[in-house]
């Protein structure tokens, strides 16, 4: 399965939200890479998602296989609906 | 000898005591030894009990911080602790390294982290690079207990002061419970983690103090002063007793502060008056209701549009607006639309160099010129209605055609949501900052347009008197006290009060202690002002008498020159006089104190 997402998260991808994703990720059973300019990260790792430096507005193309691929995308696409979480302030962490 | 460093003072406060040095980032050395092929699997069981116990214990952390909001952050960073401790480059990564190369935990667990150090060293935006910092302490709090090697608790004095290359948040809370008193580091920055757990815990902290573990001895003793940033070594006595006595002011002056936010506002007879906050940014909404305020009585709604690389489109405005309303709730806010010329707005809104701008297109001026975008606010204001209670604000109304025709706009937008089934609340007062001397003029016609109004001092006066504050030649003039200034405050609240709309004064003046009986004493109904001073102001309120207030403010309107205002006026309240110099020489610490 793959899909797009724009980072609406005016602070880019920084460690509070790239740490919801990784947690999402973790408790899933899919395989879930994050793409942005032909570089991919796991998702299950805040370390990898941070590494991949995605700043407001960015595009990514996401790459989802395994069992629960299409529940996955689902939650996936609600926590980047949310902002992952950003709209409840607008400090970096 | 007395040696003085400057670092950030990123937690205000002022503490006194003994140097506890940790040891730097890494430890001094590192077990380093091949495995037998029996040992492998007990060597991962270790590593896996290990990392284990780290995440309980940053668990544990977690739920032992008070439930304050003042700790949700501090529990936010811990939760990306965790995170990191499963991290399959840290987790699975090492366990792959001990079983693959056959090599001890610490070892494997080094390995892990030079290459996720090299990851990290890619990353070019500054902020998520040094984010690397949350790996080292992760990893560190791993290796401490692998290859115990912090300090015992033993080793270390009562009062500390904890000075570190680096540390931890989790040192940090871990210290704090026991023996810290104050934080000193080499590394970081305004954005560290480590000034959200400093501030949380109320302890003064300093960062970015280059090289100071190589010049300082443990057990010396040591200033650390939060506001300005110092820290200082064997200090001489006179600085110790002048860093003694700047300690106890702090911490009368917290008490006190803390005391006044829950005093009632009102004067000794119980004439009541509202005292609300002026906010820019959501962000200051915990320290308001911390303050003791009634509600927000100015929204500056620009700051949000300049923190936007672009014009913000509706559905951004809305929610932001809606997280300000639900946050201050039941309290009532008080937007106040675009209150700014197009230059600043956005660069792709060019406009014509002004040679005057504050006499220029702005505020209203703007919004009535680029519909749009006035539109575009007044639809997320209304919107965001729908979540509590409301009022609307347009700035620099100097005519009776500009009010009427911004509140044919807002009903216009209402009809749309209508159409469009959107919710909003119907009945959202509607009032006007008074700030243009035309309006005072007019106050009568203007008034039966709106449902409140709020007076900014610092325009009117500015273009009552036709000074402009920022030029040094003519600043001396600026003068609240201007008898100029009191009549027409004066005659606002006059009309008002017979057309039953309460008065607001949102400028520098209500922020003032000096200023306040002043006001009382016109009949102002509400003042708003800086959250960091409610608490005084409502000191002062309570120590003073409405009917003396009133009887002072009917005197001064009868004189005409500056020098006869303020020598009644501050022969009259001369008895507070001693009282307000303790208030004034209180903000002025405060200012300071919020500054940090």
């Amino acid at each position: 399965m793959v899909g797009y997402f724009r980072v609406q998260n005016k602070l880019g991808l920084h460690a509070r939200p790239a740490a919801k994703l990784a947690n999402l990720a973790r408790s899933l059973n899919a395989e879930i890479s994050i793409i942005k300019n032909n570089k991919k990260a796991d998702a299950k790792s805040i370390i990898d998602l941070l590494a991949l430096s995605c700043q407001f507005n960015d595009e990514l193309k996401v790459e989802i296989t395994g069992k629960e691929a299409h529940k996955a995308f689902w939650l996936l696409s609600q926590l980047f609906e949310t902002e992952i979480g950003e709209m409840i302030d607008g400090k970096k962490i | 000898m007395e040696k003085r460093f400057k670092g950030i003072g990123v937690s205000p406060g002022v503490a006194i005591g003994q140097a506890l040095i940790l040891e730097s980032k890494k430890p001094c050395f590192i077990y380093q030894f091949l495995l037998n092929t029996s040992e492998v699997k007990k060597e991962i069981e270790h590593f896996k009990k290990t990392v284990e116990s780290v995440k309980k214990e940053f668990k544990q952390l977690a739920k032992s911080l008070k439930k304050e909001t003042t700790f949700k952050e501090v529990r936010q960073i811990l939760e990306i602790y965790i995170s990191i401790l499963s991290d399959p480059m840290l987790y699975k990564a090492t366990i792959k390294r001990i079983k693959e190369e056959k090599i001890n935990a610490e070892w494997a667990l080094l390995k892990s982290l030079e290459e996720i150090e090299n990851v990290f060293g890619m990353i070019e935006e500054d902020y998520l690079k040094q984010r690397i910092q949350d790996v080292h302490y992760v990893v560190n709090r791993i290796l401490a207990i692998l290859q115990p090697r912090f300090p015992s608790a033993k080793q270390s004095f009562p009062e500390s002061v904890i000075i570190g290359h680096d540390l931890s948040p989790v040192e940090a809370i871990k210290l704090s419970s026991k023996i810290a008193i104050a934080f000193v580091t080499e590394t970081g920055s305004l954005t560290s983690h480590i000034a959200i757990v400093t501030q949380a815990l109320k302890l003064p902290a300093v960062v970015g103090v280059k090289e100071i573990t190589n010049f300082i001895k443990p057990a010396e003793m040591v200033i650390v002063d939060g506001f300005q940033g110092e820290v200082i070594i064997n200090p001489l006595a006179e600085t110790l007793q002048y860093y003694q006595e700047r300690r106890k002011e702090y911490k009368q002056y917290c008490d006190k502060i803390e005391h006044y936010a829950l005093l009632p506002a009102r004067t000794l007879e119980g004439h009541t008056l509202k005292v609300m906050a002026n906010v820019e940014l959501f962000e200051e909404i915990p320290s308001v209701l911390k303050m003791g305020a009634d509600g927000i009585g100015l929204f500056r709604t620009e700051f949000f549009y300049l923190q936007q690389k672009r014009l913000p489109e509706e559905k951004l405005l809305y929610e932001y607006f809606s997280k300000v309303v639900k946050a201050i709730k039941p309290y009532p806010v008080t937007f106040r639309t675009l209150d700014m010329g197009g230059d600043k707005l956005s660069s792709a809104l060019k406009f014509e160099k002004e040679l005057n701008p504050a006499l220029g297109l702005r505020a209203i001026r703007f919004c009535l010129k680029q519909k749009n975008i006035f539109r575009t606010q007044l639809r997320a204001i209304l919107r965001a209605s729908a979540h509590g209670d409301i009022r609307i604000l347009f700035p620099l109304i100097s005519s009776l055609e500009e009010i009427k025709e911004a509140k044919e706009l807002l009903e216009q937008v209402k009809a749309e949501l209508e159409e469009e089934r959107v919710p909003y609340k119907t009945s959202i007062p509607v009032g006007i900052m008074v700030e243009v001397p035309s309006a005072v003029t007019l106050i009568n016609f203007l008034i039966r347009e709106i449902d409140f109004l709020s007076i900014g001092t610092n325009d009117l006066i500015q273009y009552t008197l036709a000074i402009d504050r920022s030029n040094e030649q003519v600043a001396y003039l600026y003068e609240p006290l201007h008898p100029a200034v009191l009549k027409m405050i004066k005659e606002i609240v006059d009309v008002a009060h017979q057309a039953k709309v309460p008065v607001n004064v949102c400028g520098e003046m209500a922020g003032n202690p000096i200023y306040i009986p002043v006001l009382v004493g016109l009949g102002v109904d509400e003042i708003s002002l800086n959250a960091q001073n409610i608490p005084l102001i409502k000191k002062v309120l309570c120590s003073i008498s409405f009917k003396e207030a009133q009887n002072l403010a009917k005197k001064l309107v009868t004189f005409g020159s500056i020098s006869e205002v303020r020598e009644c006026y501050f022969n009259t309240i001369g008895k507070w006089i001693e009282r307000i110099e303790e208030f004034t020489t209180e903000k002025a610490s405060l200012t300071n104190g919020t500054r940090l």
